[in-house]
């Protein structure tokens, strides 16, 4: 997978847990310690019960496509052209959170519903990695069923 | 208490309108709404107007007051989202007025959302970057046509609507914008010029996109003892009601989980009215997606039904169900969804020429911001002298 073209904001205070953890290849969100819910995206206290202590857990990387789409255009002007056409997907996680990223490699025929695993790709000209998905190879989708 | 009407609409000419900012945009609307009262500047004591998007300003109600020159006893500006933020100023308003802190209240709303844009870009760049916004850049989304075709292709999956469900609104919305001489687009659309526009983002084309424009809206909601004109009938808000849910695609809910059909319930409610009730409905259209969902969420027709509703043509002026008789953001134009409660006034004052919906006594507005992340809808009616 070639390197691609991604955009930051700051990382607030609350995120930058989860920003060190893709950029080292890991798939972890914040678990909220008192009532145990995964909490997408980070925020300083659970939306769930207002809690504010969390801790970081490590998921499957596991997935089913809930929605998606081939972006035509470049949202971010030149800079970003050269990842046009590129598939936006939300991600249904096996552990229960609905998570927006991209889809890479082909798409042709891909349908809601499909089984997608993450794969982290590295970030042109930054030490960051994003956590993508990919469709699952034959054999893995063999052995799902 | 005073009982507060809608007695002033005002709208400018759409388009590219250069020279003329926010500012600029909504005096020119809001001088319009006062001559439509039958005011004079001196009378306005109130103003609550929008804070633009496309070039946010500070303390935008103050620069308003100064701008049109005058000393409002009620000043205040106001954000939502989407065409919520404007029934929640038209609300706010009615309460300022009833409450007897102004008699005459200016609500203005819109910029120049097209000539402000940023040279070669597309849609709309929105400035919104924290909280949920900034784990959405990262992966590629920015404006509002990547969520929504998400949106879409869902909505397409759990209906088994098709593409033409969302022509037939475009071409229903392009047929009633060519009855409207203040509009951004000039040619006819038929099935197949819809089904030949390029897909932007899958499985939304260009014709399923909102128009990007300059241009204007501004009401005045006066006290009903201080109406001026009565050679015809004032307008009324019914009711109100709004939710909200989230703010940005990272959290968007299940379709089935939009609150949309709570905030019809309340607004239905509130006013002792049904959906049979309501002579004609203004959608806000940024998207076809978002015309099928809200129809259906509005429960004028089933999940999955409303794609139907319009090929047969019931949202036509002369249907069951008219949507938007003046083109809509997808046909007329777009600077944030005010020209639909202006085409609503006209329409209930009668005042609509020759796309008028016969016998228009109540209308359902239906707004929403963001990604169907909040939505409002508000009921118009006629008041019969």
């Amino acid at each position: 997978m070639k390197e691609v073209v991604s955009l930051f904001s700051v990382a607030t205070v609350e995120a930058q847990a989860l920003w060190s953890a893709f950029d080292e290849g890991r798939f972890a969100l914040p678990e909220c310690e008192a009532c145990k819910r995964l909490v997408y995206y980070p925020r300083l206290h659970c939306p769930f019960c207002g809690a504010k202590a969390f801790r970081s857990v490590e998921l499957s990387g596991g997935g089913t496509v809930y929605s998606f789409t081939r972006v035509m255009y470049s949202p971010f002007g030149k800079r970003w052209e050269s990842e046009v056409p590129y598939c936006v997907a939300q991600i249904d996680l096996d552990e229960g959170v609905r998570f927006l990223s991209r889809i890479v490699g082909d798409i042709t025929g891909l349908h809601i519903g499909e089984r997608v695993k993450v794969e982290f790709v590295k970030v042109a000209e930054q030490e960051r990695k994003l956590p993508f998905f990919r469709r699952l190879t034959k054999a893995e989708t063999d052995g799902h069923q | 208490m005073n009982e507060a009407v809608i007695t002033g609409i005002g709208e400018t000419p759409v388009g590219k309108l250069p020279g003329y900012e926010a500012t600029q945009l909504q005096t020119w609307a809001a001088h319009e709404a006062i001559l439509d009262a039958g005011l004079q500047l001196s009378d306005i004591d109130g103003l609550i107007n929008q804070d633009p998007y496309i070039n946010p300003q500070s303390m935008f109600a103050l620069n308003l007051t100064e701008y049109l020159g005058i000393r409002p006893t009620w000043v205040q500006t106001c954000d939502v989202g989407g065409s919520v933020t404007l029934m929640t100023m038209i609300q706010t308003a009615i309460w300022a007025v009833s409450q007897g802190h102004c008699r005459h209240c200016l609500v203005l709303h819109g910029e120049n959302t097209l000539t402000a844009r940023p040279a070669n870009s597309k849609g709309v760049v929105q400035v919104v970057h924290q909280g949920g916004d900034s784990f959405k850049e990262p992966y590629g989304v920015q404006g509002q046509v990547i969520a929504y075709s998400l949106v879409a292709q869902r909505y397409l999956h759990e209906t088994g609507s098709t593409e033409r469900d969302f022509g037939a609104v475009a071409v229903q919305m392009r047929k009633n914008a060519l009855r409207n001489p203040n509009r951004q687009t000039r040619d006819p659309m038929s099935m197949d010029d819809y089904l030949a526009s390029p897909m932007i983002v899958e499985p939304l084309r260009k014709a399923d996109c909102c128009l990007v424009s300059d241009g204007a809206v501004a009401f005045v909601v006066s006290a009903r003892s201080d109406v001026r004109r009565h050679d015809r009938p004032a307008v009324q808000v019914r009711s109100f009601a709004m939710q909200a849910s989230h703010a940005s695609i990272v959290q968007q809910p299940d379709l089935s989980d939009l609150v949309l059909p709570g905030v019809a319930k309340r607004a239905f409610a509130r006013a002792n009215l049904s959906v049979d009730d309501m002579d004609l409905f203004f959608v806000h259209d940024a998207f076809t997606v978002a015309v099928l969902l809200q129809i259906e969420g509005l429960g004028v027709c089933e999940p999955g039904k409303a794609g139907a509703l319009f090929a047969r043509g019931d949202a036509d002026i002369h249907g069951r169900f008219p949507v938007n008789p003046h083109g809509g953001l997808l046909s007329q134009a777009h600077f944030g969804g005010g020209a639909h409660p202006v085409e609503a006034v006209r329409q209930l004052r009668g005042e609509a020429g020759d796309r008028q919906v016969p016998n228009a006594r109540r209308a359902m507005w239906c707004g929403n911001g963001s990604v169907l992340a909040v939505f409002g809808n508000m009921i118009l009616e006629r008041m019969d002298a």
